[in-house]
């Protein structure tokens, strides 16, 4: 896992959604654990798509995203195909 | 003796539901024909407060005791607000008849389902969040506020069951700070057992619902409604916890 990708995901939870640091570990749910809904979602995609310089919003595998690990793998693929 | 007392408590609520229904229909229906529908819909949402209040304070003695304590500050109550209140059981709605001002109830899609008070609550405009995507929901509350109308909220979307707040949806919170109204936080304690999940026994004892200080849109200015949901559930959570220590 690119060490840089988590670090810029989890930038994003802590600059825009005031997360603390330890709260953040890969197997950490995004609703369950941090307690975002469908709503503060939106947000985070907008947030990220500003770090990252990617689209997110019209990716349908966005759907299939639960834990933080699962979010930094998706940047992970997006950032490859991107590159590709 | 508990079982009893709620045996009686359910009956009686069961008749002075029916008679409340069609007495307050009837009465309705004859200042419609002389008043707007707008005092219409304002008096039927006092009436359900009305009777939200013989239910709690008057029926409700059989099986326990509410009281409400306000430490709202002086809150104007004719502003709107949003209530955000913390859910326990299926009493909470009940209980929100303590709350001054004119307000509907942001509820899920089954409580409209109910007999005589899903029809009142439909025809009062409760609002089923589930039911309506959130930019109509927004706009619902804009007009709303216009027309002084509060929202009372359970943004946990589910009864918690216990002291435990469970994570808040952030619609409500959004709505507050697109239509720049206060919140006001409202916490629930000891209605956790009456009656508790999955069962229709009142437990016997006492709910307290407390009115916290009115957050207003100068102190949540320039937060995210991410971060301004957790902090008003953090400072309800802190209540609770200090509050249940001392009772």
């Amino acid at each position: 896992m690119d060490e840089n990708i988590i670090e810029l995901t989890n930038e994003v939870f802590m600059e825009s959604f005031e997360l603390e640091e330890e709260k953040l570990e890969p197997e950490a749910d995004i609703f369950a654990d941090l307690g975002l809904d469908s709503l503060d979602v939106v947000d985070l995609i907008v947030a990220l798509q500003e770090k990252f310089s990617v689209t997110l919003r019209d990716d349908e595998r966005i759907k299939e995203i639960s834990t933080l690990e699962d979010l930094y793998r998706f940047i992970e693929h997006l950032k490859t195909e991107t590159l590709t | 003796m508990t079982v009893f007392r709620n045996i009686t408590f359910y009956i009686l609520s069961m008749v002075f539901t029916v008679w409340a229904f069609c007495a307050g229909w009837l009465f309705l229906v004859a200042v419609r024909i002389f008043r707007p529908r707008r005092v219409v819909l304002k008096l039927l949402r006092r009436l359900i407060v009305w009777y939200g209040k013989a239910v709690i304070f008057g029926l409700g003695l059989i099986v326990g005791r509410v009281r409400f304590i306000d430490s709202s500050r002086g809150r104007r109550t004719e502003d709107p607000c949003v209530y955000v209140v913390n859910h326990r059981a299926a009493s909470d709605a009940f209980l929100m008849a303590v709350l001054p001002g004119e307000f509907v109830q942001v509820v899920n899609i089954w409580p409209f389902k109910l007999p005589i008070l899903g029809v009142c609550a439909k025809l009062a405009g409760y609002i089923s969040v589930r039911e309506m995507p959130f930019d109509q929901f927004l706009e619902l509350t804009g007009k709303l506020a216009e027309q002084n109308v509060s929202i009372v909220s359970f943004p946990e979307g589910t009864r918690s069951g216990s002291s435990r707040i469970g994570h808040f949806h952030s619609g409500v919170f959004r709505a507050a700070v697109a239509t720049g109204l206060s919140v006001v936080p409202v916490c629930i304690l000891g209605s956790e057992d009456k009656p508790g999940r999955g069962s229709l026994l009142i437990r016997p004892g006492e709910i307290h619902v407390h009115m916290l200080p009115v957050i207003h849109p100068s102190e949540y200015q320039g937060m995210s409604a991410f971060a301004f949901k957790n902090r008003v559930r953090q400072t309800m959570q802190d209540f609770i916890d200090r509050y249940e220590v001392v009772k």
